[in-house]
């Protein structure tokens, strides 16, 4: 209900509000995960991609049984991963572990694979209305059902949200080089990339001087609350 | 009816219920006109009364991401998906009481 009226809503309606599109043939993130499981389905037993699929993710080599931590993580993969965490995917906890959730969402969009976006959020809020009431419930997708209803009546009520004065601010990432990126093992990496660099003598004239030139005016170009190496970076490992 | 605390089992049992369940053709006598049973209500002032939170989801900056990656452009990656680089990237605004009553009466069918 909105405004004191009823509202039905296709998922075909539902892609149209959001603006995405439904995929010819979609994939299911939530039903790779977790299968038939009834809602609320994260407490249930998951359904990980197998050690083939989600080897491109990680660093190699990725023998079967790696652990998949996001230490192990691609350094892109690694990004991507806490930057859906962020936002698609809200996620609080759990910082040492990817769930199967997760490791689905992120391989999808790591190897630009269709996935069915309206049926990933209709289970999302799915999984909120059937969860317990507890005062660690939340709400999810703030944003998202905001942006629907106020579409309802011919977009009547966009102007009240578009005065809004709640909203989400920009995720800071930190930055490859910055000294307080968590996972050790990516640190390690740099670190040993970096002495690789130096020892091999190519540090002043070699080719990344560019690219780091040209990664230095993009960053000059940022917001100051987005400067990616300043304190309040919010990567919560 | 009080909400608050009850458990998942129990929610779902008051929730997973039939649309005419959920949405009966009588409105409930005494409800507020934001909602159409008492216990629509009675979820909303749960969610109220326990003070439930917002996510505090983060809007993403595709030049910021671009840089947190080492330069690697990360937009591609999600304009693959019509629509999504929106939803991500500009779509922050949000009405706290829009989102309770969106969630104290929602209903989702079983064969979505």
């Amino acid at each position: 209900m909105f405004q004191e009226r009823h509202y039905r809503l296709t998922r075909a309606h539902l892609a149209t509000l959001l603006g995405v599109q439904i995929a010819e043939e979609p994939h299911y993130l939530h039903y790779m995960a977790y299968g038939n499981t009834v809602p609320p389905r994260r407490p249930h037993e998951t359904l990980f991609p197998s050690d083939e699929e989600v080897s491109v993710l990680f660093q190699q080599p990725f023998l079967p049984g790696t652990p998949r931590t996001p230490d192990r993580l691609t350094p892109m993969a690694h990004s991507i991963h806490l930057a859906l965490r962020k936002s698609l995917l809200f996620w609080i906890g759990y910082n040492e572990g990817i769930t199967a959730l997760q490791q689905w969402l992120l391989l999808y969009i790591m190897t630009s694979r269709d996935f069915d976006l309206v049926d990933f959020f209709i289970c999302e809020l799915e999984d909120v209305i059937t969860d317990g009431m507890i005062v660690h419930h939340r709400h999810p997708f703030a944003h998202w059902i905001c942006w629907i209803l106020a579409q309802f009546s011919q977009n009547a009520h966009m102007d009240e949200l578009a005065q809004s004065r709640t909203f989400f601010s920009f995720y800071s990432p930190t930055a490859p080089r910055d000294g307080r990126r968590g996972p050790r093992g990516q640190h390690r990496a740099q670190r040993i990339l970096d002495e690789r660099v130096l020892t091999e003598g190519r540090v002043a004239d070699d080719p990344t001087a560019a690219e780091d030139a040209s990664l230095a005016a993009a960053e000059a170009q940022l917001p100051h609350y987005l400067v990616t190496d300043s304190e309040d970076s919010e990567d919560d490992e | 009816m009080d909400l608050r605390g009850i458990p998942g089992p129990r929610v779902k049992r008051l929730r997973y219920v039939t649309l005419e369940q959920w949405f009966p053709e009588q409105r409930d006598v005494g409800v507020d006109r934001r909602f159409h049973t008492l216990l629509q209500e009675s979820f909303y002032h749960a969610y109220c009364q326990l003070d439930i939170k917002i996510s505090e989801h983060k809007m993403l900056h595709w030049v910021a991401m671009r840089v947190a990656v080492g330069g690697i452009p990360v937009l591609p990656l999600f304009e693959r998906y019509d629509g999504l680089p929106a939803l991500l990237n500009e779509r922050s605004r949000y009405i706290r009481e829009w989102v309770r009553v969106f969630y104290a009466t929602l209903f989702i069918e079983e064969d979505r």
